[in-house]
């Protein structure tokens, strides 16, 4: 099909959307609900809620118990270094490094996955808002740039998100994790009660609480109650926990004002010089590398962080030779993400005859406690870290068992070992000016599109932030009683968190930053970039609730701003 | 200690139950190797039936299934798939270094070995770190014992096996509800 032959108002819309994951998803529920005729275009083959291919297979039904063959796992030479992610269990939801190569001036984990739905499919689901101790932090320390918006621009936007999503959760009333709309919060086993219990006993500057997860606790929207399998990574049959196919994406689709195209490399948006604002995209077939244009109103960049950044770079004009909205010199830098990999662990000697029963997909949260005040002030780093984690009631192990074979080796294998518990400290990067991504020309993926050359890392304020979670992971560790504890540190590069964010920033001026308040590009007004790329500071809370707020936010703002012929 | 008693005494020490049928083959020394019913990908036939008789006795079936029913020869013949090459070449490697060793000791396989010598091989390679096929026992019993746990028969008759919990997640019952290790 040919878009000039067939006419263009067969290939124009009111809004486009880029990516359907977490951000693109709730773009295009806004944008549809709100009435406007939208084309949601993701790069990816199609998948539709319940085509989940492993969600009922059981450990037996894999070859290998879930493991890939060295060959095959040679095409995910990054893609496994999480170490969970590649595996007959959900290897479909992963993208070929092969495929889509990219360069690694230092070390880099950029782990994706192109599909509908994104990584709405595999996320975590750890859903924490932001407060205005993250968004004053770059104004008060000055660093990088300040955030143009504060907690009170974007809390009705987390009110109405969690309440569509359903977040478990519980209410704890602090400052610097604020409340939310939650449905009632999973269970702590006696192990972590008593952890918090101990928590609370002895410190008076933090606590232990439930994870806020995007699992539903109770039936909620019409979706189903969270079975407690723990295989969410899967894609859940009850659409249980949040994720486009479940939530979003039905809802875009009953609006009818959604054409849904997949299969859709998005390699650039057309810019207009005359009207200075971008007219539409460019596209090309992933299956029969056919090219075509779409043309629309307003166009919603959320085609993740990296994905909308090399996007925009891509966009060079006359106008924007360095790629689209990049006067700033800002598109592509400032990359951040959560530094973790490391904590403490410990084992409990009580609780031996208590159990659980049911696979919770959950841990506990311990929300940051550096930096809040005076009083918590760092010497040696600014900012701070939250703690996941949780405990877990493993075998005996046979290293320590009697028997080396035979039926009492077999009797141990069923046989309960001590509970245990860990602390994994997740810590907020800087935005560093240096720490940035361009386009490599020279080595092209597999559809002929220019790949990314990645140079990033830690520095000093991170890695002394990194001491003190080894060190406050333990501490807390011993004063609840557990034994042989011990600290743990494990290789972690940017990227690992799966939270990049930062390389199109929100700011106040053009000249230091891509975005403005309502996400979008100052100086191309009709487009919004609302995933990750806009976030202005990283906060140390698992970011994919903000995009889902920020997106809600800008969709209205657009569609008032469209309504008032503003853009 | 005549063969029968042997057999009786080691089977009350290990655990073994010997069901009729498995108690007559050994006793009348009938060792005649079936065809295998499966088709290994990387193991001879005379390796995979190794590979069933060593995990068997490192799991034996006692009132749950033991390895050879929960098929880990299967599991191991595939997860040496997982392994880069050289890894694989060198597993299957000590695979025959013990068989040819086993021949030479006893004049015959492992597999035609009687129960007590069985026992002596595996207390052998198991318990002393020395042995030429302690590191090859180790490798083994790790997969053996991944395999069966994962697999139909281990995880839901020797572990407590529950696919659908349903809501909502219980954090502290009592271990009596359960009375053993969760599969999952
Ligand atoms: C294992 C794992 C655990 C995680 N845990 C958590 C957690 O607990 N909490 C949390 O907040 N976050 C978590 N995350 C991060 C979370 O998944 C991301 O922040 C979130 O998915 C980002 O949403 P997005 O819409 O920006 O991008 P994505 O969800 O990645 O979606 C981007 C979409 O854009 C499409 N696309 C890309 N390029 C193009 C193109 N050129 N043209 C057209 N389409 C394109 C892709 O196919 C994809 O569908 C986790 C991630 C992973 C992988
Ligand atoms: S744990 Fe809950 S949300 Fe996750 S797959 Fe199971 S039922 Fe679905």
């Amino acid at each position: 099909m040919n878009f000039i032959s067939k006419g263009k108002e067969d290939v124009s819309y009111d809004a486009i959307v880029v990516g359907t994951g977490i951000s693109g998803g709730w773009a295009a529920k806004e944008l549809t609900e709100k009435g406007l005729n939208t084309l949601v275009l993701d790069r990816g083959r199609d998948v539709k809620h319940g085509e989940y291919p492993t969600a009922n297979m059981e450990s037996w039904d894999f070859p290998r118990g879930g493991r890939l063959p060295y060959e095959e796992m040679k095409h995910y030479e990054k893609q496994s270094r999480t170490g969970y992610t590649i595996n007959e269990f959900y290897k479909h939801w992963w993208i070929k490094d092969t495929d889509q190569p990219y360069e690694e001036v230092k070390p880099f984990d950029w782990i994706r996955g192109y599909h509908v739905g994104g990584r709405s499919l595999m996320w975590g689901r750890q859903s924490y808002r932001l407060s205005d101790l993250d968004f004053t932090a770059n104004a008060k320390d000055g660093v990088a740039v300040d955030w143009p918006i504060r907690y009170k621009d974007i809390a009705p936007w987390y009110d109405y998100v969690e309440s569509h999503i359903g977040v478990s959760g519980k209410n704890e009333g602090l400052s610097q994790l604020p409340d939310g709309k939650f449905l009632p919060p999973m269970e702590f086993t006696c192990v972590e009660q008593d952890i918090a219990d101990h928590i609370k006993n002895k410190y008076s500057d933090r606590i232990m609480t439930i994870g806020r997860v995007a699992n539903l606790s109770v039936p909620h929207n019409g979706r189903g109650q969270c079975q407690n399998r723990n295989r969410c990574q899967r894609g859940c049959p009850f659409g249980a926990y949040f994720s486009s196919q479940a939530s979003t994406l039905p809802d875009a689709e009953k609006s009818r004002n959604m054409t849904l195209v997949p299969n859709a490399i998005v390699t650039e948006i057309i810019f207009d010089d005359k009207t200075q604002k971008a007219t539409g995209v460019r596209v090309k077939n992933s299956e029969t590398l056919e090219e075509k244009q779409y043309f629309a109103r307003i166009i919603f960049m959320n085609a993740s962080c990296l994905g909308s950044t090399q996007i925009l770079m891509q966009s060079k004009s006359e106008r924007f030779p360095n790629g689209m909205g990049n006067d700033s010199g800002e598109l592509g830098h400032n990359i951040m993400d959560h530094h973790f990999q490391l904590g403490a662990r410990g084992r409990s000697e009580n609780y031996r005859d208590k159990y659980y029963k049911g696979r919770r997909p959950n841990g506990i949260y311990v929300p940051r406690f550096r930096n809040l005040d005076k009083s918590t002030k760092m010497k040696d780093f600014i900012r701070g870290y939250g703690y996941q984690g949780g405990s877990g009631r493993p075998g005996i192990g046979h290293e320590v068992a009697e028997a080396q074979y035979g039926a009492k080796f077999k009797n141990q294998l069923a046989v309960l070992g001590d509970w245990n518990f860990n602390f994994s400290g997740f810590g907020e990067i800087l935005p560093y000016h240096e720490n940035h991504v361009k386009l490599n020309a020279e080595v092209k993926d597999k559809w002929g599109m220019p790949t990314l050359i990645m140079d990033a890392e830690i520095k000093a304020n991170e890695k002394a932030m990194r001491e003190d979670m080894k060190q406050q992971a333990a501490e807390m560790c011993e004063r609840a009683g557990l034994k042989d504890v011990s600290t743990f540190e494990n290789r972690y590069a940017i990227g690992l968190g799966i939270h990049e964010m930062g390389t199109a920033r929100m700011g106040r001026d053009p000249k230091t930053s891509v975005l403005n308040q309502w996400n979008q590009i100052h100086a191309v007004k009709n487009v919004f970039v609302t995933d990750g790329a806009c976030m202005t500071s990283a906060g140390c809370q698992n970011p994919s609730l903000t995009y889902m707020a920020l997106t809600a936010r800008a969709v209205d703002y657009a569609v008032q701003a469209l309504n008032n012929n503003e853009l | 200690m005549n063969r029968r008693e042997a057999l009786k005494t080691s089977s009350l020490i290990l655990g073994y139950s010997i069901t009729a049928g498995t108690a007559a083959a050994v006793l009348s020394g009938c060792n005649a190797d079936p065809s295998l019913d499966w088709t290994p990908n990387n193991f001879s036939t005379k390796q995979a039936f190794m590979v069933a008789e060593l995990s068997e006795m490192i799991i034996p079936q006692t009132e749950t299934p033991g390895a050879k029913e929960a098929m880990v020869d299967r599991f191991i013949d595939a997860i040496i798939d997982c392994y880069p090459p050289a890894e694989r070449q060198k597993f299957l490697a000590q695979l025959d270094a013990f068989d040819l060793r086993i021949i030479e000791d006893h004049g015959k396989t492992f597999n035609k070995c009687t129960l007590k010598e069985k026992i002596a091989i595996m207390d052998e390679i198991s318990s002393d770190s020395a042995s030429e096929d302690h590191e090859f026992f180790m490798k083994l019993r790790e997969w053996a014992v991944v395999g069966y746990c994962t697999s139909e028969a281990g995880a839901t008759q020797h572990l407590a096996w529950d696919p659908f919990p349903g809501a909502p997640f219980q954090g502290c019952i009592d271990f009596s509800e359960v009375g053993k290790r969760w599969a999952l």
